[in-house]
Parts: C-alpha cells; structure tokens; sequence
C-alpha cells in the first residue's frame, strides 16, 4: 500500500486541482501549480524525502516517453495544414529559439548568477531530456536544468494566455507555436487545452525548437559570455 | 446497462493496451538512440517511427488514437513528479530563486512575445495575399 502512496496522492490532487479550475478559471490555480504545492506540503510535513516520493510516483514520469511517441498521432492528423505553414513555423522558431539563448544568458549576467547556473539555464525553453543534453554539453548542471525546464514551463503556462489576449494573437498557428517554443510540453498540454490545431502546432514547435535549440546553444553561448 | 458496462470496460482496456503499445515504441526508441549515440532521444525517436507507421498505412489511426489522445488530454499529471524535484534545491532557491525566477520569467515572455507576434505576422501577410489573389481571379473571370 505505501508503495502506491505516492502515484495515489499525485493522482488525487492532480484530480482535485483539476476540479477547482474547472470551477474557477483562475490562472494561479493552474492544476499544476495547485498540485505541486499541496504535494510539497504533504512531503515537508509527512518528512518524506524526494527520492523516495520520486521513485513511488515513477510509473508517472515513465509515461512522459509514450505520451510524447504518442505526439505523433495529431501531427499526422494535421500534417498539410502544417505543411501549409512552414514559412511562419521556421520564421518565428529560429528567432524564438535565439531570442531564448541570447535573453537567458545576458538576463542570468544582470541577475548576477555565477557561471554554472548562467549556463544551466540557457537551455531551459526546450523540452527536459534534451535540455539537460544541451545543459551537460555547456558545462551547466542537468539536474538544476530539469528544474528551470519546469519554472519556464509553469511561467510559460502562466503567461502565455496573457500574451494572446494582450497581443491579440488570432491564428492557431502562432498561438500553437508561441506555447511550443516558450515552454515545450508542459505548453504543449496548454495548448491541447485551446484546440487540436493549436496542439499540434505546439508539439511540432516543441520538437523543432528542441533541435534548433540543440544546434544553436553550443555556439552561441560561449560568444554571448566572451 | 451490463452491455454498457460491458463495452466500457472493453474501452478501458483498449486505452491501456495501446499505451502499453506506444511504451513499446518509446522503448524502441531508446534503443535505437544508444545505438546511434546521436543527441536525440528515444521519445522522438519513437514519435518519428510512429509517425511515419501511420503515414505509410502500416498502423491503423484507430488502432493507437484512443490511448494516445488520452496520454496527451493528461500530460500534464506526468511532469508533477520531477516538478517536486524543486524541493531538493531549496537552498539555492531560498538564496537565489528570486533572481533565477525574475530571468526565467522575462526570458519566457520574451520567446513567447517574439515567436507568437513573428508567426502572426507572416499568418496575416500570407493572408491578405490570398484574398488579393483570389479578388483578382474573381475580377478576371467576371471581364
């Protein structure tokens, strides 16, 4: 039974917090955010430690690989309209994907963080696995990496209604790119939540950016840090 | 009502039959990126594969779609796990988080603005290029 105890728990706030922003509508009450932070009070007072909540829960993570395999079945399923866009998705990744290196490192230097978190944050808009690759290639830290992969895509989450509706974005396909590229799957399940279309835009963006970002970064930050 | 729960069940089942499926191909995947020893990992590798098993017709839509649009409605349950992760940095977070939150913060809203306002633009300007073009079709046909 206390094997269980932590996927059990995940589920159920996950369930509750989903709920309460049926009901609400609140951006701070992001299921997400609600979840974490019951969860993170449930840890500290019950003195369970992470690893020991992680490796409980672990039957969750472990279904973030087929659910990303599974990304593929709304790429299929929109495939021309996608190919119809290409132009606008090239365009606006290759300037998000510059934009987020070059806006991480000179902000982390403003910020006056020291060297190793300056370069494990670089790569935090793109999606964790291959974030961390990029964080280990940079001599950052991947598992402080994974960490700010999570602040950008709840942030991400966040912002990214705002940003439609202040910028008065209309198409899908920049509303689907917008989340894609900002915050990688957690945007992607954002976007779901919008329309199909937009989704999928967001899953093709996410992946794309993640490449884009994987050849960028390498070369750009050490020019940005000389 | 027992053929109800009966087709229910069978529903259910199928999810967790496919998901067991799309497993198998992000296992596949992984294995192939060892392999390779390229950058990429197995997850992507398996979204290409399942990709184009469905674009050629070796996979049927209906055979994978039930569990995987089920896998995508809740992904947002599979990142809870390592988010907790968090916690293990509470020091660094007690005396930088404001700082490393403020650039996370501005940098994302950044990419967002950038890419969302390049994407709409390029959508609007291909846009009135369509209509012109089609005004000029209906022009020409009614001379």
């Amino acid at each position: 039974m206390l094997m269980w105890m932590g996927l059990v728990m995940t589920v159920v706030f996950y369930w509750g917090g989903k709920t309460l922003y049926k009901k609400v509508r609140f951006v701070l009450l992001n299921p997400m955010i609600t979840c974490l932070i019951a969860l993170i009070v449930v840890l500290l007072c019950t003195h369970m430690s992470y690893s020991t909540y992680f490796s409980r829960s672990k039957l969750l993570t472990d279904m973030l690989n087929p659910a990303t395999v599974a990304l593929a079945i709304p790429l299929y399923r929109h495939f021309d309209v996608l190919k119809r866009h290409i132009a606008e998705f090239l365009l606006s990744l290759a300037c998000g994907a510059t934009v987020a290196v070059t806006s991480s490192v000179l902000l982390a230097r403003v910020m006056r963080l020291s060297g190793s978190i300056a370069l494990s944050v670089a790569p935090r808009s793109v999606t964790t696995p291959i974030a961390m690759d990029i964080s280990q290639t940079l001599g950052g830290i991947p598992a402080l990496t994974a960490v700010f992969v999570i602040i950008t895509g709840l942030s991400g989450v966040i912002l990214g209604p705002l940003i439609i509706r202040v910028c008065r974005i209309q198409s899908s396909v920049a509303k689907g790119t917008l989340f894609g590229m900002g915050c990688h799957g957690l945007g992607t399940a954002r976007a779901f939540e919008i329309g199909q279309m937009e989704g999928t835009c967001a899953s093709l963006s996410m992946v794309t950016a993640a490449f884009i970002t994987l050849a960028l970064a390498p070369v750009l930050v050490p020019l940005l840090r000389a | 009502m027992f053929v109800a729960i009966r087709s229910k069940v069978t529903h259910i089942f199928g999810i967790i039959l496919q998901v067991a499926c799309l497993f198998g191909l992000s296992e596949i995947g992984t294995w192939i990126s060892k392999a390779l020893d390229v950058p990429v990992p197995g997850s992507i590798w398996g979204l290409i594969i399942l990709f184009l098993l469905l674009k050629f017709k070796i996979v049927k839509l209906e055979w994978v779609s039930s569990g995987g649009d089920w896998l995508i409605r809740e992904m947002l349950l599979f990142f809870i796990p390592s988010s907790v992760g968090i916690l293990s940095y509470g020091n660094l977070m007690l005396h930088q988080g404001i700082q490393i939150v403020v650039t996370i913060v501005t940098s994302t809203a950044l990419v967002m603005l950038v890419t969302g306002a390049i994407a709409e633009t390029v959508w609007k300007s291909r846009q009135r290029r369509n209509v012109k073009s089609r005004y000029a079709k209906e022009e020409a046909s009614s001379c």
